[in-house]
């Protein structure tokens, strides 16, 4: 038996000319809670697609369970619970039909699980779906992913239409069904506070490459702002390893980091001369730094 | 602690400081002020990530942070308490421990304002005689 979830090895998908992903290598421990973040078009869609076989990768392997991605066995497509990033169909249906359409797939379906999460949600179910706003819509798609149960959840921007209380009941579900029945979960966002709650780990993609992977503390102890004040003018050559940005004048310089440690800041400020001032960013300061 | 007390925690997801420091900070702080007491059960990991909506991980790894460094013990079928092996000469230190980081950033804002030494030490002594 494997312990990764996922497993995705040297994947590249080209549109034309252009790499939508390139190289990506992901690996998923089973019962964690993995968050890809990147801005639209970075590629975060393209490598769920790719991941569920649904789109068909330009090369490299990709393992779900252990099972090839492209080939899914139906016994581990049932195991995985995918809400796209946008809805589309079924307008003509009533909520609770498609559900009912949904359920004669899996062998599994439990209706409890839906009609409790339809009720704690607030859902018409015999409100046809073609009238429901958006975020009701999503919270369907959610819910619809739900019935069968699934070991994995792939989540693409599940919340981006939901209001704040939603998502954070949508959040507080994902987090006891990780917590309680060790559930797997990838969701990419762009909303990064639900992503600091929410994710043990994350990486961030830029033109379809993974720039970072890292254990969310980790990434927040490892990436600081120095805010660098001397009297006299600084060196042309600043003696910082691991620099991200740099913003300067001739004495002051605001220098992004990776790989801070408190021996740091009093080495540069004797070897400088100068005051530096350490500053915590949060993951959409760390975001702004690190994909621009 | 009972389930009731985790309101005593104030967990902020979007701070620059990581979750897990600030669950260890407070739990530390709510140890060396008596709020939790020797054999005091800590809400578990589950309850906690569902009520805050954090990931249960994080909360696992401070729980695990703070047993490594002897101020919880993890007990069969009860979860985590708070040590009783603390308390005696070290208690002091462990408290100075805690204060350290807002002393640097005090000293750390001093110097930024150009505040001598000598004055700041003043400054500090005026404050400790009137506030406390």
């Amino acid at each position: 038996m494997t312990t990764k979830a996922i497993s995705m090895k040297s994947v590249t998908k080209k549109y034309g000319k252009n790499s939508a992903i390139d190289n990506v290598d992901l690996e998923l421990d089973k019962g964690t809670i993995f968050g890809l973040i990147g801005r639209n078009g970075a590629g975060k869609t393209t490598l769920i697609k790719c991941l569920l076989g649904v789109t068909k990768p330009d090369e490299g392997e990709i393992t779900i369970f252990g099972d090839p991605a492209w080939d899914l066995s139906v016994a581990t497509k049932h195991r995985i619970g995918y809400v796209p990033q946008n809805i589309v169909g079924f307008s003509w249906m009533k909520v609770i039909d498609l559900m009912e359409y949904t359920g004669a797939f899996y062998d599994n379906w439990d209706g409890k699980i839906i009609d409790g999460m339809i009720d704690e949600w607030g859902l018409d179910p015999y409100a046809k779906i073609g009238t429901l706003s958006t975020g009701e819509r999503q919270k369907v798609a959610i819910i619809q992913a739900m019935g069968h149960d699934p070991d994995l959840y792939v989540l693409d921007e599940p919340v981006a239409s939901l209001d704040p209380s939603a998502r954070r009941a949508f959040i507080k579900k994902i987090i006891e069904l990780n917590a309680d029945q060790q559930k797997t979960v990838l969701f990419s966002t762009h909303i990064t506070s639900d992503m600091e709650r929410m994710a043990a780990e994350i990486c961030f993609i830029k033109n379809g490459i993974i720039q970072f992977r890292r254990e969310l503390g980790e990434l927040k102890e490892s990436i600081v702002k120095l805010n660098i004040h001397s009297p006299i003018p600084l060196p042309e050559d600043l003696p910082i390893k691991n620099i991200i940005s740099i913003e300067r004048n001739s004495k002051d310089a605001i220098v992004t980091i990776d790989n801070y440690d408190e021996g740091i800041k009093s080495k540069i400020e004797r070897a400088l001369n100068a005051t530096v001032f350490v500053e915590n960013m949060n993951l959409e300061d760390i975001f702004m730094e690190v994909i621009k | 602690m009972v389930d009731e007390n985790m309101i005593m925690l104030n967990i902020a997801p979007s701070s620059g400081i990581p979750i897990y420091k600030q669950i260890i900070d407070q739990v530390k702080r709510m140890i060396a002020s008596g709020y939790l007491l020797p054999g005091d059960e800590l809400p578990s990991v589950r309850n906690v990530a569902s009520r805050f909506q954090v990931n249960p991980m994080t909360i696992s790894k401070a729980y695990s942070l703070l047993e490594a460094t002897g101020y919880l013990e993890r007990q069969r079928g009860k979860g985590m308490l708070v040590s009783d092996k603390q308390g005696g000469e070290k208690e002091m230190d462990k408290r100075i421990n805690i204060l350290e980081p807002a002393i640097k950033e005090l000293i750390t804002q001093a110097k930024q304002l150009a505040i001598p030494k000598d004055k700041l030490k003043i400054i500090i002594e005026k404050y400790i005689e009137e506030k406390l």
